[in-house]
């Protein structure tokens, strides 16, 4: 189920963030081991990750993900290993909340997409993802919540 | 009043945090790749 999407303007929120780029083959052996790090990363420098992990896609390109794989945080996170200092961006964004099981996320996108296009909205090349309630949170798929967010280029 | 949650170190909360997300994010790049 989505929810009904709203334009809203962000504004910056500090982060700390893996940049991975990788063929979509190997996106699912990566996920684990680089929140691990980045988890770790927070608890050796005593910073609070705020929230869910989110994936901010970059740049989207047939077969490759190119993101960043991010958690917001309660204070400025130092560069160690892969972990680096990042940001969710002041941006206009549409967002949208998805309700359910991970299978529907495709047709929640799809719908979404319509949405934009009906409003005539114009989309930026980037857009991410807040897993706010999944698999970490409860084991009852149909109260897992994602959270979709689209820049806007007008 | 605060609560505050202990969870037994880093990697058990990675693991928490990670198991089963990705699929979320599979599932949405397919869909996302065919909007390019």
């Amino acid at each position: 189920m989505l929810a009904t999407p709203q334009i809203v303007q962000t504004s910056v929120q500090q982060a700390a963030v893996i940049h991975l780029t990788i063929p979509r083959s190997e996106m699912m052996q990566v996920f684990g081991p680089a929140i691990g790090e980045l988890m770790s990363a927070l608890a050796a420098q005593g910073v609070e990750p705020v929230g869910a992990v989110f994936a901010h896609h970059l740049k989207m390109s047939p077969g490759m993900f190119d993101f960043e794989l991010g958690v917001k945080t309660s204070g400025p996170v130092k560069a160690a290993g892969r972990v680096k200092p990042g940001q969710l961006p002041a941006a206009k964004v549409a967002r949208t909340v998805y309700s359910g099981p991970y299978e529907g996320l495709p047709a929640a996108w799809g719908e979404f997409n319509v949405w934009m296009k009906e409003n005539g909205l114009t989309q930026a090349e980037d857009l991410w993802e807040l897993y706010s309630v999944g698999p970490q949170s409860t084991p009852d798929q149909a109260n897992w919540r994602t959270e979709l967010n689209r820049p806007l280029l007008s | 009043m605060t609560m505050r949650m202990t969870l037994p170190n880093a990697e058990t909360r990675a693991a928490m945090l990670a198991s089963g997300m990705e699929h979320g994010m599979e599932a949405s790049y397919v869909r996302l790749e065919t909007m390019i």
